[in-house]
């Protein structure tokens, strides 16, 4: 097998190596999802919702 | 958080939300433009006269013409491709971006000025777009048409808008930096990784360059790039902008923060990797398929992660689906992005992509994302927008409504039409007798028979069309009843805000990057290694694996501050980012680049074009014939029936650019070259329905009269020399020599059929059969006709009956000599006699 490997159809073997290496990547990220603290997460998905109060001066339209 | 340590004092800011109005009304204009191009393009594939022809009936006679050279479908769909894109959902794209990225962090633009020249540099190369394209000016790349010089303004124009973001990042009152953000990140770094790769070419005069990448590099490269402006301009700034605006309009945050975590790294990590997914089938190395095929498969988890989390942000909140056309325009958008994101894995199967490719499936495919997905978020920000920006509630909220019932049936009509289509055309063109060995339908009945389907196709075009002139009125009316504003916002301003202070060494000197990496290092060395030290590899694999195991369980605080810090420090992250994408581009390009030269090509070899030739090919590339032909038979029984031998890898190694094509209208030319005669190709150019009589390809009679710039060709040839093309040494004078003997020759052979030369009303002909020749000699129509007669020529590449000198491998053997007898230690075998053998009792032998 890793003669094959070596010496002929070593790229076949890429779309593997890219799979570990994406695979490795979203495990750390799951895992960095998963610890991140319930206020930091509560926090952070609020940021855009601090400003809830830009529609009260909004003029209506008479249609 | 800036909520840990409010000790500043608080200050009221105004953000600059005129850059916002201007982009959002620049994307509006541009979008009508753009759609109203793509529905002409439409009705031009159903009815050729729309090529120009038409002119003389609005005119009633007026204007006589077989077709007018701006209005072709070859240069106008490049047209309509670059309007969408660049146009109207950049414009959109950069309007959204400002509007948040100011809330989210707090402050007001960094420059004002930067903010002005980003606008007007945009618009600028909108319109030098919208002249050049028209006017046969292209590199003949898809969406990568934009000649070089605008290509320069945008990137200029990308790196102010790049400098004024982050810049603002840095300046920001907010520590965190909110998804959205990161996704805002991910495309300013991708989109200017891809358009400069995509984009390196050398010049031949100011409207006119060849890319350095040729035949399947430039393949490989174009739809690593244009898989990834779909991804990464069409796709992560609008998520962004989906995970801003949903929760605004929804009214509560979004469904889980933590799953949009996961959404943006799994994108951006795998999104990159799937561009091969466009050359499937076809000359391109196998095992870049498979990594093609795999990635986009994976991307399925997290499209549907993104789409499910968006959708759920409007959890107890349904009923606003009912009655605010924002959250309708949201909703169906969201949806459209979950069903294209589910329908491209699925035409990345080789076995789908084999009956799904070149046909319009493919056109459907993305029409369901920009119409569905693009259009509709687009939609629902600026009806969102227009009540903030000019201070007045929208003008119409039924009419909103009535634009997304209009807008959805038109999509619907549309997508489905074009699914048909697809299908009912790649199943026609893949039939085959019971025998197996030939073929059942000719090319032009598979497009005849979806003629009903494609007239369905632009009629849904003009129902979206419509919808949206109807967003003009309602925004346009918004805005004449109220008056621009800027909204101003009491902020802390807090000096001692601990941001941007993580150091380097502490981002990237870690035990979780140090782990991963070795851990990664170990893993695919073990892939490569002779037997013995690729066991050690394996196990210093595990090994790391399991310390890193052990060392997180131990130190988890430290692991998770580290993820905190990063997503606290915008430089860092944006670095993560960057290796992220470029990890997935260089696995791919890297080794094709180095590997596919000529010397390297094996069975067949691309024969060099002579100089009219070359020229014909610049004309072919300027009318954007690709648009509708491909050059590359796939290994596909069907296709083999069809065009003759698949193309081989080195069979366009020398073309500069690659012309393979995406779709097909028309049949494919890769091996058009000496099937017909040079008098067929004339009469063709001149009116394809005089040969093919169903035929919808547009007349092109301005070939007839344009005369081909012969003096141009050393200059081009100079530059693809200097590319490694073999052309032989000629001075500027033999080439343009040779260019008009071949020229002489072609005309010759057209004057002895007796073609008949187009003539304006009132104009003499030639009087002689020779001045007949030199008058078509010097016309575009012949140098194309060189170029056709070309394609398909190559070099047969025998197999080497020596090969190369290669250094001899040692081969290890099994036992290692240490362990093997000496003959001093070998113990003495006693010999056996013929006379003792002989002697043994026949029993005891038995």
């Amino acid at each position: 097998m890793f003669r094959r490997v070596i010496l002929e159809d070593w790229h076949m073997w890429v779309p593997y190596i890219c799979f570990a290496l994406t695979f490795a990547a979203f495990i750390l990220i799951v895992l960095w999802a998963v610890f991140l603290k319930k206020s930091r997460v509560d926090y952070e998905s609020r940021l855009p919702l601090e400003d809830d109060t830009d529609l009260k001066d909004i003029t209506t339209n008479q249609n | 958080m800036s909520s840990d340590n409010p000790t500043g004092r608080k200050i009221t800011i105004e953000f600059d939300d005129k850059t916002t109005r201007w982009f959002m009304l620049a994307s509006i204009g541009w979008g009508v433009v753009a759609m109203l191009v793509g529905v002409i393009a439409a009705f031009q594939l159903n009815f050729w006269q729309m090529n120009g022809k038409f002119f003389e009936w609005i005119t009633f006679g007026y204007f006589q013409t077989e077709g007018i050279e701006f209005l072709t479908f070859g240069r106008l769909r490049p047209l309509h491709t670059n309007a969408a894109i660049f146009a109207f959902v950049g414009n959109m794209m950069f309007a959204g971006i400002y509007y948040s990225t100011q809330r989210l962090c707090k402050t007001r633009m960094f420059s004002d000025l930067l903010s002005k020249i980003h606008f007007w540099g945009w618009q600028l190369i909108i319109v030098g777009a919208a002249i050049t394209l028209p006017a046969g000016l292209t590199r003949g790349k898809e969406y990568a048409e934009l000649i070089w010089p605008i290509n320069l303004a945008v990137v200029v124009i990308w790196v102010v808008f790049a400098a004024n973001f982050f810049l603002t990042l840095k300046i920001r009152r907010e520590k965190s930096l909110y998804v959205a953000l990161w996704f805002y990140i991910a495309t300013i770094i991708t989109v200017a990784m891809l358009y400069i790769v995509n984009h390196l070419q050398i010049p031949t005069s100011l409207t006119h360059s060849y890319p350095v990448f040729a035949g399947v590099q430039d393949a490989l490269v174009q739809w690593w790039y244009g898989h990834n402006a779909v991804a990464f301009f069409l796709t992560t700034p609008i998520l962004g902008i989906m995970y801003y605006y949903l929760p605004k309009a929804a009214g509560r945050p979004v469904y889980s923060y933590r799953l949009s975590i996961v959404h943006f790294w799994s994108l951006v990590f795998i999104y990159i990797w799937a561009g091969p997914h466009h050359l499937l089938n076809t000359a391109l190395p196998k095992w870049l398929q498979v990594l093609g095929m795999f990635f986009s498969l994976m991307l399925w988890a997290p499209s549907w992660g993104g789409m499910l989390n968006g959708l759920l942000t409007l959890r107890g909140a349904w009923d606003k689906l009912r009655t605010d056309p924002v959250i309708k325009f949201f909703v169906a958008g969201v949806t459209f992005y979950g069903m294209s994101t589910f329908e491209g894995p699925l035409l990345s199967i080789r076995s789908v992509n084999s009956l799904a490719h070149y046909t319009d499936w493919i056109v459907g495919h993305v029409h369901s994302g920009t119409l569905g997905w693009n259009g509709f978020m687009a939609a629902g920000m600026f009806y969102w927008l227009a009540p903030r920006l000019w201070g007045r509630e929208l003008w119409s909220k039924n009419l909103a409504n009535f634009h997304f019932w209009i807008g959805l049936v038109g999509i619907l009509l549309y997508v489905a039409s074009m699914w048909f289509a697809g299908v009912i055309q790649g199943l026609m063109l893949n039939e085959t007798d019971p025998s197996g060995t030939r073929l059942v339908n000719e090319f032009v009945q598979t497009v005849d028979k979806i003629n009903g389907l494609m007239l369905i196709r632009a009629i849904g075009g003009t129902f979206y069309l419509a919808g949206f002139i109807l967003l003009v009125i309602n925004i346009w009316k918004t805005v004449k009843s109220g008056i621009p504003v800027n909204e101003t916002r009491e902020v802390f301003d807090d000096p001692e805000m601990k941001k941007d202070k993580m150091t380097w060494s502490a981002a990237f000197r870690n035990d979780p990057i140090a782990f991963t990496f070795w851990g990664l290092f170990f893993g695919i060395i073990w892939f490569f290694l002779p037997p013995g030290a690729s066991h050690m590899a394996l196990l210093c694999t595990l090994a790391f694996a399991a310390l890193a195991v052990y060392r997180f369980k131990k130190d988890k605080m430290d692991w998770a501050k580290w993820y905190d810090d990063l997503s606290e420090n915008y430089l860092p992250f944006s670095v993560l980012v960057l290796i992220a994408v470029a990890i997935g581009g260089g696995i791919q390009i890297i080794p094709t680049i180095t590997v596919n030269r000529a010397v390297n090509v094996e069975d067949r070899l691309q024969k060099v074009y002579t100089p009219l030739e070359l020229a014909g090919r610049d004309i072919y590339v300027s009318e954007g014939c690709y648009n509708c032909h491909s050059q590359m038979i796939r290994t596909l029984v069907p296709d083999v029936l069809r065009y003759g031998d698949y193309s081989r890898l080195g069979e366009s190694i020398y073309d500069h650019p690659f012309q393979w094509g995406s779709k097909r209208t028309g049949p494919d030319l890769a091996r058009e070259g000496g099937k017909r005669g040079n008098s067929w190709h004339y009469l063709h150019m001149l009116n394809p329905r005089s040969v093919s009589p169903q035929s919808r390809m547009p007349n092109y009679p301005w070939l007839f009269e344009k005369k081909t710039d012969f003096k141009a060709l050393p200059g081009k040839i100079a530059v693809q020399q200097r590319m490694g093309v073999p052309f032989p040494i000629m001075t500027p004078e033999e080439i343009e020599q040779h260019a008009r003997e071949q020229a002489l020759e072609i005309a010759q052979s057209l004057v002895d059929e007796q073609v008949k030369i187009p003539l304006k009303e009132g104009q003499e002909g030639p009087a002689t059969a020779s001045a007949a020749r030199d008058h078509l000699a010097g016309k575009e129509v012949v140098a194309l006709i060189a170029y056709l007669q070309k394609l398909g020529q190559f070099e047969e590449i025998a197999p080497k009956e020596t090969p190369d000198p290669v250094k001899p491998r040692v081969i290890k053997p099994a036992i290692p000599d240490e362990n093997r007898m000496t003959p001093e230690n070998v113990p003495e075998i006693p010999s056996v006699t013929e006379s003792e053998e002989s002697d043994a009792p026949v029993a005891q032998a038995n």
